[in-house]
């Protein structure tokens, strides 16, 4: 019974953590943000008493995992980790090595790196990043395969071994009795059953600090470059004959001073910390724009690329609303021009203006209006630019933007007047 | 096959065939997108033989082309299918153009190699018909400019005396001005035919599709008036009225439940004695069937006939479409947009409502798969205004396609 109920649980959370990265309404399966926080505490209160359910029936891997061990192994009784028996020095040195290096990351700064072995992140990005999260998912999957029971959980996740520390007086634990010679049976064909089902301590990994959910987009899948050209200058080849299409490219990605952060993260520092790069974001981002950051620093969060969208003014934050870690704030107080990111810098050079090229799109295409034709050039109205990069999306000039936005180091909250 | 006379007394289909859109391999026609991408789409030969040689075994006999049309390609196409179609050159009547839009085709000199070109592709010595192209492009000046200041159209009128050409005309969009210029120099010219748009739409409302645009019924007046023989071209406004509408088929089908709209088109504009010729650029053989079938048993239309089409005419002006044939003289856009794709996308589904958000924008994304194609990546340049024979203001209409996707868009985010 305690089994099926748990089977039953786990099923339907690995299925709705990952109909949530294929366009399933993720209204009903990750309405996460405000619950973020209760069912962390409900985890953290459950595990001292229950063990390690999080890690058993909560965790997308750790799931996973035993669904591999059940098939790779399948008349291994104890399928899910052994627990207390053959806890070596080996691995107990790992397990601490590897959480106080995650902790060690996040407070310097490094969070992307840190948060990346956590399983939410390591899940995300194999559905966001694909090759970076489908190479460290390969080697859980294979290690689970390989060895028995959860040698990830066991020997690496740093919430694995945050959890073992909350379960280790777990009340409803399956202890192993006192006679236990760690004769391993357990391990293989018709052993003794009196081993440990459910698991104590050791099971299985918790997601870092809370329950998060990711969506990915198929962002880097879809980033495949169609056509390739320059169109530069526009009269360069003179019309003679009708129809036909001009080639088309694909702008390359600015050197900003600063990423654009998405609505709601407001500060650069502290978003850097929280974020633990799911990528549930990226999968739900409406203007298409967010995409997952490849500098080693900040990998895998979430930045914005304007090459395929831009921020949405009619947006109601499906970014900070989805956000499990509260990294993205949700403000639908705050209308959504309200929300500074940061602004456009217009660069003579590479403007086909420049060229004596005649072209507004910029500033046909602005949303607030920020842009003014002065002269020929644009000019961009600072106080109004809100950063969305919708000039940056159209601005034709090839290989780079002639108008891109730099990213703030704090985004502007502009709160209406109080009444 | 129902025929009429040229000036010369050659005896002249008054179905024409329009090689402005090729059958490709892919089976779009040669300015469309091909599935294949946006690259080439390339003409498929064979198909075009078949067609051919269709039409001139059902007696159609007049074939309309330009050095301009499919990227340059129609002549040669065309030539290649009528050497191959086994009917003598004296069976046919080829009809092409001086199309020297680009400033760099200006001076004589060019306008003798385009002409040259145009013998050498089609693989012939004489042209039956020639024609200036489009007078009205861009108003009198550049007429003047690319026809008199240059003395091409002199050069023709002695192409003319040495049987070079059989016949010397014009075909006009655009400029009112310069339509009036070459009907008062008829003296000087004698043209011996002329080309015109006309439909039953524009005969009396193309001033409501466009302040700008002449009504065909004051064009085909002025021409009937001086007898000179009229070619007809946009019968059905790029297809446009040969797909289903409602507006149009409730005012029409009561009268003949059979006949496709395609055909209520045609009929109506042969129904005119001084037309001597409809060219349609039909792509699909079986346009060519059915257009074919039309004038095998050809009746003109009745009284009672003509005010349906008026009602329907009445009727079709209220959706409120820009008048965009397809034609692409606005292509290519040096920015990469699909600008056929996207003005059709405008009146098929922006404009006529009854959508909710998420169709459209899936429509949307299906009319033009390419992203950097669509109508946000307009700059407004405005290098495609002079080129539209409809004169359509095609910024403001990206603007305006653009903008209301935006809507769309933000009321999809919004939930």
């Amino acid at each position: 019974m305690k089994k099926t109920v748990k089977i039953i649980v786990a099923a339907a959370m690995l299925a709705c953590v990952t109909a949530a990265f294929f366009g399933f309404d993720t209204d009903l399966a990750c309405r996460i943000q405000p619950a973020a926080t209760v069912w962390f505490l409900a985890v953290l209160l459950l595990t001292p008493l229950f063990g390690r359910l999080f890690c058993e029936c909560l965790c997308p891997l750790g799931i996973i995992q035993s669904i591999v061990n059940w098939i790779f192994h399948p008349k291994t009784k104890v399928r899910r980790v052994c627990t207390r028996i053959p806890e070596t020095k080996a691995q107990q040195t790992v397990r601490w090595t590897v959480l106080a290096v995650v902790a060690v990351l996040i407070a310097t700064g490094f969070g992307a790196v840190g948060w990346f072995l956590t399983p939410y992140s390591i899940y995300g990005k194999t559905l966001t990043m694909f090759w970076p999260g489908v190479a460290v998912f390969g080697v859980v999957v294979v290690l689970a395969a390989v060895g028995k029971g959860r040698v990830w959980c066991n020997w690496v996740c740093p919430v694995g071994t945050l959890f073992s520390l909350l379960s280790k007086k777990s009340v409803c634990a399956h202890k192993i009795g006192k006679g236990c010679a760690n004769c391993r049976a357990c391990f293989g064909n018709g052993g003794k059953l009196e081993a440990k089902v459910g698991d104590g301590e050791k099971a299985i990994p918790l997601s870092n600090s809370n329950s998060e959910l990711q969506l990915g987009s198929s962002a880097t899948r879809r980033e495949a470059i169609k056509g390739v050209a320059v169109l530069a200058a526009a009269e360069a080849v003179e019309k003679t004959t009708d129809g036909g299409f001009a080639p088309v490219s694909l702008p390359g990605v600015p050197e900003r001073p600063a990423p654009v952060l998405p609505p709601g993260a407001v500060d650069r520092g502290k978003f850097n910390v929280k974020c633990v790069a799911c990528g549930l974001c990226i999968a739900n981002c409406r203007g298409g724009c967010l995409s997952p950051s490849t500098s080693l620093k900040r990998f895998g969060q979430p930045e914005m690329d304007f090459r395929r969208g831009y921020c949405l003014l009619g947006c109601n934050y499906a970014c900070g609303h989805v956000c499990p870690t509260g990294a993205i704030n949700w403000i639908p107080r705050l209308e959504r021009k309200n929300v500074h990111m940061g602004h456009a810098i217009w660069k003579k050079d590479l403007c086909i203006r420049t060229d004596g090229v005649e072209c507004t799109a910029c500033s046909r295409k602005c949303p607030v209006g920020a842009i003014h034709i002065v002269e020929g050039f644009p000019v961009v109205d600072k106080g109004a630019c809100i950063g969305c990069g919708a000039c940056e999306h159209v601005c034709p000039a090839r290989p780079m933007p002639a108008i891109f936005v730099k990213g703030f180091d704090r985004q502007r909250l502009v709160w209406p007047m109080a009444k | 096959m129902f025929c009429r006379m040229q000036s010369d007394g050659r005896k002249v289909s008054v179905l024409g065939y329009g090689a402005m859109r090729l059958p490709t391999v892919d089976g779009g026609h040669a300015n469309s997108w091909a599935k294949s991408g946006y690259s080439e789409s390339t003409i498929d030969q064979e198909m075009l033989d078949r067609q051919i040689r269709y039409l001139l075994e059902h007696g159609v006999n007049y074939f309309d082309t330009s050095p301009a049309y499919c990227r340059g390609e129609s002549e040669r196409r065309l030539g290649e299918a009528l050497a191959k179609s086994g009917f003598a050159r004296k069976d046919y009547i080829v009809a092409t153009k001086l199309s020297n839009f680009a400033p760099s085709q200006y001076p004589l000199d060019a306008c003798r190699k385009m002409f040259e070109n145009s013998l050498r592709f089609l693989r012939t010595d004489y042209i039956d018909n020639y024609l200036l192209h489009s007078i009205g492009n861009d108003g009198l000046a550049t007429f003047s400019k690319r026809y008199l200041e240059n003395g091409a159209l002199d050069w023709c009128a002695e192409l003319r005396r040495e049987k070079r050409i059989r016949n010397l005309g014009f075909s006009f969009h655009g400029d009112p001005k310069a339509f009036e210029w070459c009907i008062e120099h008829h003296g000087d010219y004698k043209w011996d035919f002329c080309q015109i748009q006309m439909n039953y739409v524009d005969w009396r409302h193309a001033k409501e599709v466009n302040a700008r645009n002449l009504d065909g019924k004051y064009l085909y007046e002025t021409l009937a008036e001086r007898k000179i023989p009229v070619v007809i071209m946009e019968p059905l406004l790029g297809g446009t009225l040969a797909r289903y509408n409602e507006a149009l088929a409730r005012h029409l089908v009561p009268l003949d439940p059979e006949a496709s709209l395609a055909k209520w088109a045609l009929r109506f504009c042969a129904s005119f004695p001084n037309v001597m010729t409809i060219l349609s650029g039909m792509t699909r053989t079986e346009h060519i069937e059915e257009n074919v079938a039309t004038f095998e048993d050809f009746r003109p239309c009745t009284e009672e006939e003509f005010a349906a089409l008026e009602r329907a005419a009445l009727e079709y002006l209220k959706c409120g479409n820009v008048p965009c044939t397809a034609c692409s003289y606005c292509m290519p856009c040096p920015y990469g947009l699909d600008i056929p794709s996207l003005l059709r996308f405008r009146n098929d589904v922006l404009m006529k409502g009854g959508k909710d958000a998420k169709t459209v924008l899936a429509e949307y994304a299906k009319a033009v798969p390419e992203e950097l194609r669509r109508a946000d990546h307009c700059t407004g340049c405005g290098l495609c205004r002079p080129h539209c024979p409809q004169q359509i203001n095609i910024p403001g209409e990206m603007a305006m396609i653009d903008s209301q996707i935006d809507l769309l868009k933000n009321e999809v985010a919004r939930r």
